[in-house]
């Protein structure tokens, strides 16, 4: 497996979700739309009976929360080998080591505007995933596109940078348009792997196609230290650099650049905080008490009993 | 004329009406506070959560109605 390096760990814990375009080969791809049972969109005569045709041929398993993510799924299953792909594999490796368990997966299907009689679907409310979680510890979430999604069909919007903001599920629903947010469109086999706390929506489709996204949450049973490549972690990471009056050499992939770059949307002050908080999540990454970027935890912590 | 009846959704504006709120009063928005400035719990000083500053634009027009 590829296991992840240590700048798409940074940017992970910095921007809270990595995405893999393509990663999934298409033959895999075309078994996960066979196995759920996709077909023409002339032959769904309604979102109920469809959910229920695809329930009925059960590829995606009725499975109790908290099984091993190891004996989830039947080997030869698309889900199964799409997570073996080594790049995927790695990932979620890196992430929440070895052994993670599943809390649950959801196959989302999205439907057209034809599908609907009365009111047409709005996209969903931006949320994030069940409720307050003021863990250090972080579950991650697989969002896997087996097609093609156009802009018309209404991809996962996201905001990059949330996931460390302390909120109770739909109340950020009053957000409608963020500054920097993010729609999927990605061609087909695209994994985007979410930090559980990420604020996110599904859209509305508006295209003449079925959508679909296989969700899976996933939980570590281990403290995730260390899980990655650390190989190519610099001699100089645990060393401060020059701060404010910086010269003309500084880096954009120095791993405190990753974790000190701001989002469109972060207020100007609340950027700071923002820091922080990704510097004490490396902190546990690393199991390293002493790392520090850009000074703005070791300032704080200079002081005398 | 009745204005033209919109419908909005969570997502459906890639671009940000004003560049910044001072863009905005430059075209005549009025802006009104809506945040107060709270106190940082102790132990909590850290804490990120909800957007921080909330505030109302408005702006008068004429109805000719």
């Amino acid at each position: 497996m590829t296991l992840l390096n240590s700048n798409q760990m940074a940017t992970f814990a910095a921007r809270g979700f990595l995405r893999f375009d393509g990663v999934v080969p298409e033959e895999i791809n075309q078994q996960f739309l066979a196995e759920l049972g996709d077909v023409p969109e002339g032959d769904v005569t309604s979102p109920e009976a469809h959910y229920g045709h695809v329930m009925q041929l059960g590829s995606v398993p009725v499975v109790p929360a908290g099984i091993s993510l190891a004996n989830a799924y039947p080997a030869e299953s698309a889900i199964s080998q799409l997570l073996a792909v080594p790049v995927v594999a790695g990932a979620v490796e890196s992430l929440v080591g070895s052994k993670p368990v599943l809390d649950h997966h959801f196959l989302h299907i999205t439907f057209p505007l034809t599908y609907y009689d009365r009111e047409a679907p709005v996209a969903q409310h931006t949320h994030q995933d069940s409720t307050i979680d003021p863990r250090r510890a972080f579950d991650i979430q697989l969002m896997y596109f087996p097609h093609e999604v156009t802009a018309e069909m209404g991809g996962t919007r996201f905001i990059p940078g949330s996931h460390l903001r302390r909120v109770s599920e739909a109340s950020i629903g009053r957000y409608q348009n963020i500054l920097g947010q993010q729609h999927v469109v990605c061609p087909a086999g695209t994994l985007l792997i979410m930090h559980m706390g990420i604020w996110h929506g599904g859209g509305a489709n508006r295209s003449d196609k079925l959508r679909y996204m296989f969700k899976i949450r996933l939980c570590p049973t281990e403290k995730q230290v260390r899980l990655w490549d650390l190989s190519d972690l610099p001699d100089d990471h645990l060393q401060q650099r020059p701060i404010f009056w910086v010269g003309n050499e500084r880096t954009t992939d120095h791993i405190h650049s990753i974790l000190t770059e701001s989002e469109p949307w972060f207020e100007f002050d609340t950027s700071r905080l923002e820091y922080i908080n990704r510097i004490k999540f490396w902190r546990y990454l690393l199991d390293d008490e002493s790392f520090d970027a850009d000074y703005w935890l070791t300032r704080l912590e200079n002081d005398f009993e | 004329m009745a204005p033209a009846k919109t419908s909005h959704m969570s997502g459906d504006q890639a671009e940000v009406p004003y560049k910044t709120g001072l863009h905005a009063l430059r075209d005549g928005w009025r802006l009104i506070q809506a945040s107060p400035l709270v106190t940082h719990e102790q132990g909590s000083e850290f804490q990120t959560d909800y957007l921080k500053y909330e505030f109302f634009f408005e702006k008068l027009v004429e109805d000719d109605s």
